[in-house]
C-alpha cells in the first residue's frame, strides 16, 4: 500500500511589517541567512550596518569550542542591549547583553560548528547598529565530541572565579570564569546543560550587565565586561542559573585604586 | 586545533620546473592548462650540511595550501647499511618524493625513520614507509593512534589535495632512551619532552650532528598548542650540555653554537611573560592577542601568528588558575 508523503504545510507570509528593514540593505558579509536572522531577532526596528560596531575575532581559528569573540561597540557610546548573531550556527544567538550599567562590550567564548559570520547587534532605542566579521573555521565544535576529551569536574561545576579592575573614568573590567559543562544536546546521550542568564549587580542588588546565554557559548564560561563602579559598596554580585535550575553565586570585591594599565586595551 | 602545528608558504616549483611545464604544454596542447591541473610536486632541495648528511629546509610559513605543510626541516643520513630519516615530512607524496631522492641521493633504502614528535608537519609523510623501518618513541605512537586521524583531518582542511592518500603512521618500532647503530654511524636516541608530551631528539656520534627536532626553533616563532613550557626549558638544558658539531633545529638553518637554544628560551620566556603581565591587567584574549610583540622578535618569521596562537593556547590555564576563587555569596 502506498502511503501518500505527507505534503508540507504552506509556508505563512510573512506579514509586511515584520520584514525588517534590513533587507533593504546589502549585507556586507553577504550571507544568504542575513535576512532570516534579522526577521528573526531583530525585526520592527530599523537596522543599519554600523563600523563602529566591532566584533574582534582571532587571525585562526585555534580549537573550534573555544574560539574567543569580543564586541565593542563603545564607539557608539552607551547601548540598551547587545545581540550577538551567529548566522550559520545551531544556535544562531549565542549571547544577549543588556548593559544597564555598563559599556557596550563584552568578550566571551563559543562553540562553533562551521566558518560563519559572526556579527554583534547594537541597539539603542529603535535603532539596531550592526557589525560584524567572518570567522574561518573546520567544522565540528557542536555535534563532535572534543578530540581531546572533554574532562568534566562533576564536584567544581558552578565554581566562580572571578577578579575586578578599577579602570579609568569611573570604570570597572570584571572577569570572569565560571566552571559549567555547557553541554548543548546535540552530542549523544548528553542532555543540554547550561548556563541560561548571569547578572551583575551591585551590592545592593541593583543591575549593572544582564546576560542570556545559550548552547552555544564554550565549556566554563569566561567573560569580561565593562560595569559602572557604583556609588555604594565593596563588592559586585554575580549570579547564574543554568536549564536545571542550579543558582550560582558569588561576590567579587572592588579593588580601592585604579590599575595601572596602559595599552592593550580595546 | 593543535593537529595543526606551524605553518609555511610554498616557494613553487623552481624556474627550470616552470620551463618543462610551459614545454610540455606547448608539446601536447590537449594536455589541461598547467595552472589547474600541474600534479602537485613539493621541490625537495636537499643541503649537504655534513658527509653523508643532508636537510631539506622547511619553508618559515604557516601550513598553507600553497606550500602543502612543507615547513619542517627533513634530515637524510646515508649508511653503508641503508639510508636513515629524521622526520618524514607532511603528508604521504611528500614521503613518497623524500624517498625518491634518498634514492638518489644515496642509492639505498630507507631503513630507518625516526620521528620526533606529533606534529603533522613531521610526521604523517611516514605513512609512504613500511611501519617496520618507522620509529617513534611510546607516547608518540600511543598518541598517534589516539589523535592521528585529528591531525589529517586538519591538515586535508589547511592543506587541500597535498594530502591525498595520506594515512595515520603507525611506527613499527619503539624509540627508547639508548644508542642504536645502523651501518657505520651511531645514533643516540633522547626521549625530552615540553614542546609535546614526548620529543625524540638524536645524536649522531660519527657526525657530531645534533637533532633537536622542534624543541629548537631558529628565526621561526616556535609553536605552543600541546607544550609545557617548564619542561621545554628543562629539555633546552639538557640539549645545551650535549658536546655537538652543529644543531639542527625543527624549524631554521643548520648552525653551531647556542643561537636556536638562546632563541628558542628567549622566545617561550617572553611570550610566556606577555601572556602572564596581560592576565594580570584584565586583558581577555584578543584583547592580548593585540599587544605588540617586543622589536627583538621583529626578525623572527611569523611571530606575531604564533604568539596570536600562544595566547590561545596558555591564557586559558591562567585563567583557571590565577582567578581568584570566590566562595559561594
Amino acid at each position: 500500500m502506498m502511503i501518500p508523503f505527507p505534503k508540507a504545510a504552506p509556508r505563512v507570509a510573512r506579514a509586511a511589517a515584520e520584514v525588517p528593514r534590513a533587507t533593504a540593505i546589502r549585507d556586507p558579509l553577504g550571507s544568504p541567512l542575513w535576512n532570516d536572522l534579522a526577521g528573526r531577532y531583530l525585526a520592527g526596528r530599523t537596522i543599519v550596518f554600523d563600523e563602529r560596531v566591532q566584533v574582534v575575532l582571532p587571525h585562526v581559528t585555534e580549537n573550534q569550542s573555544q574560539v574567543p569573540v569580543a564586541v565593542d561597540a563603545r564607539a557608539l557610546g552607551r547601548a540598551e542591549e547587545i545581540a550577538v548573531l551567529v548566522d550559520l550556527h545551531p544556535f544562531p544567538l549565542p549571547l544577549r547583553l543588556e548593559p544597564v550599567a555598563a559599556q557596550a562590550f563584552v568578550a566571551f567564548r563559543m562553540k562553533i560548528e562551521q566558518g560563519t559570520p559572526i556579527r554583534a547587534a547594537v541597539r539603542q532605542g529603535d535603532v539596531w547598529h550592526v557589525g560584524g566579521r567572518y570567522l574561518d573555521a573546520a567544522g565540528g565544535g557542536c555535534t563532535v565530541a572534543p578530540v581531546a576529551e572533554k574532562k568534566i569536574d562533576w564536584d567544581a561545576v558552578g565554581e566562580i572565579r572571578a577578579r575586578l579592575w578599577r579602570e579609568a573614568e569611573a570604570g570597572l573590567r570584571l572577569r570572569l570564569r565560571l566552571v559549567h559543562p555547557m553541554d548543548n544536546g546535540m552530542i549523544g546521550n548528553i542532555p543540554a546543560f547550561f548556563v541560561e542568564t548571569l547578572d551583575v549587580t551591585d551590592a545592593g542588588g541593583n543591575p549593572l550587565a544582564k546576560l542570556t546565554l545559550s548552547e552555544a557559548i564554550a565549556q566554563d564560561p569566561t567573560l569580561t565586561l565593562l560595569p559602572d563602579a557604583p556609588a555604594a559598596g565593596s563588592v559586585l554580585k554575580v549570579a547564574a542559573r543554568d536549564n536545571n535550575g542550579g543558582l550560582y553565586k558569588a561576590e567579587v570585591p572592588i579593588p580601592a585604586k585604579t590599575a595601572h594599565l596602559g595599552e592593550g586595551r580595546l | 586545533m593543535s593537529a595543526m602545528d606551524a605553518g609555511g608558504t610554498v616557494t613553487g616549483a623552481t624556474r627550470r620546473e616552470w620551463l618543462g611545464l610551459s614545454l610540455a604544454a606547448a608539446a601536447l596542447p590537449l594536455l589541461p592548462a598547467a595552472g589547474t591541473a600541474a600534479v602537485l610536486k613539493y621541490p625537495l632541495a636537499p643541503v649537504a650540511i655534513a658527509p653523508g648528511v643532508w636537510t631539506i629546509y622547511g619553508v618559515n610559513e604557516p601550513i598553507t595550501a600553497r606550500n602543502g605543510g612543507a615547513i619542517a626541516n627533513i634530515a637524510i643520513l646515508d649508511t653503508r647499511d641503508g639510508a636513515v630519516l629524521i622526520d618524514a615530512g607532511p603528508s604521504h607524496r611528500y614521503g613518497e618524493a623524500l624517498k625518491a631522492l634518498t634514492a638518489e641521493l644515496t642509492g639505498k633504502p630507507v631503513v630507518r625513520v625516526y620521528l620526533t614528535h606529533l606534529h603533522s608537519d613531521h610526521v604523517l609523510g611516514a605513512s609512504a614507509f613500511d611501519s617496520g623501518v618507522v620509529a617513534a618513541g611510546r607516547i608518540l605512537t600511543a598518541d598517534l593512534k589516539r589523535h592521528g586521524n585529528a591531525l589529517t583531518d586538519g591538515m586535508y582542511r589547511v592543506a587541500g589535495d597535498w594530502m591525498r592518500g595520506t594515512g595515520v603512521p603507525e611506527p613499527g618500532r619503539a624509540a627508547t632512551d639508548g644508542t642504536e647503530a645502523i651501518g657505520e654511524r651511531r645514533f643516540r636516541t633522547i626521549l625530552l619532552s615540553g614542546h609535546t608530551r614526548e620529543d625524540l631528539c638524536l645524536y649522531e656520534e660519527r657526525s657530531g650532528l645534533l637533532f633537536a627536532g622542534d624543541l629548537v626553533f631558529l628565526d621561526r616563532a616556535a609553536t605552543t598548542p600541546d607544550a609545557s613550557l617548564d619542561a621545554w626549558r628543562a629539555s633546552l638544558a639538557t640539549l645545551r650540555s650535549i658536546d655537538r658539531k652543529l644543531l639542527v633545529p625543527g624549524h631554521g638553518p643548520v648552525e653551531p653554537g647556542e643561537r636556536g637554544i638562546e632563541q628558542t628560551l628567549r622566545w617561550l620566556d617572553t611570550v610566556e611573560g606577555q601572556i602572564a603581565e596581560g592576565f594580570e591587567r584584565g586583558l581577555d584574549l584578543t584583547e592580548l592577542m593585540a599587544v605588540p610583540l617586543p622589536s627583538w622578535t621583529d626578525p623572527i618569521a611569523v611571530a606575531r601568528y604564533e604568539y596570536g596562537r600562544s595566547v590561545m593556547h596558555l591564557m586559558p590555564g591562567l585563567e583557571r588558575e590565577r582567578l581568584p576563587k570566590l566562595s559561594p555569596a
